[in-house]
């Protein structure tokens, strides 16, 4: 019933939406999927215009040859040549009439070839990697030909060869990358569905006077306050699960056309997402307490959302500490209140979740949610925190209160 | 109906302060009672007192024949409470805010009971008005029939007409009359003479969170010899002070 009005009452805060929904389901997939169309553009335009590369004079005729094959097109400096400095050809250079231009040094028996290129330019980049591979094959070419006319086999002089074999499954790869993405996302957007709405219900209200009247009825003052909190993880869990659903997709479909990764490898551990929903209820009704906590001492809604943005800003930081190891959960992290969530997030999605540490998480987050609720509760039996404290502007020192452990 | 004895009320934050000390009064069924004070008297302290909101350092107080620490839940079913700050869900309509305070206090039918509280207070044509678009007399109608929405024996007011125009105000006083002669017990704090000289079968003066007296308009003014309502307190605030 509270929960049906407070749902109902939220919901209609446009505020509310945009934060918790919006925001995450429109625009982070919009952005992505900017990305994903961006990055295919600039790949599509640099696979059709092709290198244009200027091969100096004095470069021996095979060499001319090769590096200008296909697909690198020879270019021509202006035909007045000769009254070219460096500082010209650098300035066309830059300027795009060329991508590459390549000259010979040669001091007795060695050779410099100068492969001047132009990094601001991606076909300019990708002209240079050409070019300096194949003088790499015609250095290597050469080499071959004097041991040859020493009498040497050339197949003695070869490097070793290194063939580099990734033997991770597709996708392993795969979760491995949503494991690093999907959690902080998971994370901030349930801390940013979660916080404001959790603000609104104690300072908001409390603003607004509509606390008051609501704790005397004929419902027990903890069964609504339990609602107006259920209301508020309600929000969360569906924001952060819209959240979740968006990203993920978006990051596979940047993964499948950019990756080249097949869909079919793209697979989750439903056992494992099931297991870290307890857990990440019991925490986000940790959230909600610790917010509440934060809030009820304030005297304002201003002064409560600035409070409940240390929370979030804490929450965090938690998480991109948590995130910089990337270890699976054991019982020992999950001991962790602070550093767990983005863990179990993280198993979650990469499947690897262990059902012990889950429960001794989900442990952890409602004792943690339960000592805090205890602690908001006695709060408000002792001091009128909920009713707006004494009336402003009369003598009163309106010093604000810091100690929230008193 | 309403039975207080030595309430005290200390707050601890920022400093110690009394707002309540020692409170006693009465109200008996079909009363009006008005607590007369300053700002600052302890008036609303020892109202969210009563009606459970907060709970007492010492003394004792009972309405509707339940004790207020040993029975809050039955209190809270006999009052209609309207705090001073009083506030209505600005996304919500007046129809579902009567709605939503019917199931708080669990009203049976509660749909038949909201349909005659807005025809009683001609809210009907706003029903579906969300309450932040409501005019101010609207809102505060809305207030008190949210207030009275399970009939409750006992009315308990925090300055029920402060900051509202001469209007709203008139058609609230009225409202608190007739309650009267249905024989509901009403509680309301004012710091407006008139107010209380008006309304009240009998008034209690509350001052730095003591009752200097508790009578009939009649009788205060047998008590001090003076005619005039701010006359009367003035010298029972100067004879307290000695
Ligand atoms: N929550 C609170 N915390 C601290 N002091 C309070 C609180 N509520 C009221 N007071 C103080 O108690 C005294 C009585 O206040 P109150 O009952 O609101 O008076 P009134 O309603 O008659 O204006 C005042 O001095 C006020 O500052
Ligand atoms: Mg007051």
């Amino acid at each position: 019933m509270v929960l049906r009005k407070e749902l109902r009452e939220t919901l209609r805060d446009p505020l509310v939406l945009v934060n918790a929904f919006l925001f995450p389901l429109i625009i982070i997939p919009l952005i992505l999927w900017g990305a994903t169309q961006f990055a295919l553009l600039q790949a599509g335009s640099a696979e059709q215009e092709p290198p244009r590369v200027v091969v100096a004079e004095g470069v021996p005729d095979a060499v001319r040859a090769a590096l200008l094959d296909e697909p690198i097109e020879a270019a021509a400096l202006p035909a007045e040549q000769a009254d070219l400095d460096q500082s010209d050809i650098d300035r066309l250079l830059r300027d795009g009439a060329f991508d590459v231009r390549v000259t010979l040094e040669r001091q007795g028996d060695a050779w410099t070839a100068h492969v001047a290129h132009d990094s601001t330019r991606r076909r300019s980049v990708r002209a240079r990697r050409l070019v300096v591979e194949r003088l790499q094959e015609q250095s290597e070419v050469r080499v071959r030909a004097l041991a040859e006319a020493r009498g040497l086999d050339p197949a003695r002089l070869a490097p070793p060869e290194i063939a580099a074999e990734d033997i991770s499954a597709a996708d392993e790869r795969w979760s491995e990358l949503l494991g690093e993405m999907l959690p902080i996302v998971i994370f901030a957007s349930l801390l940013m569905a979660v916080i404001f709405p959790a603000v609104d219900t104690v300072a908001g209200e409390r603003e607004r006077g509509t606390v008051e009247t609501t704790l005397v009825t004929a419902t027990h003052p903890a069964q609504v306050a339990l609602g107006k909190v259920a209301a508020v993880v309600f929000i969360g869990l569906c924001a952060m699960t819209g959240n979740a659903l968006a990203v993920g997709l978006t990051v596979v479909q940047f993964v499948v056309t950019l990756g080249g990764v097949d869909t079919g490898a793209l697979a989750f551990d439903l056992g494992a997402i099931l297991l870290a929903l307890p857990a990440l209820l019991a925490a986000t009704v940790a959230i909600v307490a610790a917010t509440v906590l934060a809030v009820l001492p304030t005297q304002s809604f201003k002064e409560g959302q600035q409070r409940a943005s240390y929370v979030l800003i804490g929450g965090m930081v938690a998480a991109m500490l948590a995130q910089r190891n990337p270890r699976d959960l054991d019982v020992l992290g999950a001991l962790n209140p602070l550093t767990s969530p983005i863990g179990i997030i993280r198993d979650a999605v990469r499947g690897t979740l262990g059902w012990l540490p889950a429960l001794v998480a989900t442990a952890v987050y409602l004792a943690c949610a339960a000592a805090l609720l205890g602690l908001a509760a006695r709060k408000l039996r002792d001091e009128s925190y909920l009713l707006g404290g004494p009336a402003r502007g009369k003598g009163d020192p309106e010093e604000p209160d810091r100690g929230g452990d008193a | 109906m309403i039975e207080v004895r030595g309430l005290g009320k200390t707050f601890h934050r920022p400093d110690p302060i009394v707002a309540v000390d020692g409170v006693g009064f009465h109200c008996e069924p079909g009363e009006v009672v008005g607590l007369l004070g300053p700002n600052g008297a302890g008036k609303t302290t020892t109202l969210r007192i009563l009606a459970t909101l907060l709970s007492p350092d010492v003394g004792s107080a009972a309405v509707a024949g339940h004790d207020v620490v040993e029975e809050p839940d039955q209190v809270r079913r006999s009052i209609g409470y309207l705090s001073a700050s009083t506030g209505l869900y600005p996304r919500l309509t007046a129809r579902e805010t009567l709605t939503y305070f019917a199931e708080l206090h669990q009203v049976p039918d509660a749909g038949r009971r909201v349909d005659a509280l807005m025809e009683r207070f001609e809210i009907g044509p706003f029903a579906h008005v969300r309450c932040d678009r409501l005019s101010t007399g609207m809102k505060q109608k809305v207030s008190i029939a949210r207030a009275i929405v399970h009939d409750p024996p006992v009315l308990i007011f925090d300055e029920p007409t402060l900051g509202l125009d001469v209007l709203v105000a008139q058609t609230l006083l009225a409202f608190i009359e007739e309650r009267r002669a249905a024989g509901r017990t009403v509680l309301f704090s004012t710091h407006v003479m008139r107010e209380a000289e008006r309304l009240c079968d009998r008034i209690a003066i509350i001052h730095k969170g003591r009752i200097l007296a508790e009578d009939t308009l009649d009788g205060l003014r047998a008590r001090t010899g003076e005619t005039d309502l701010e006359q009367v307190f003035v010298q029972l605030v100067e004879s307290a002070g000695e």
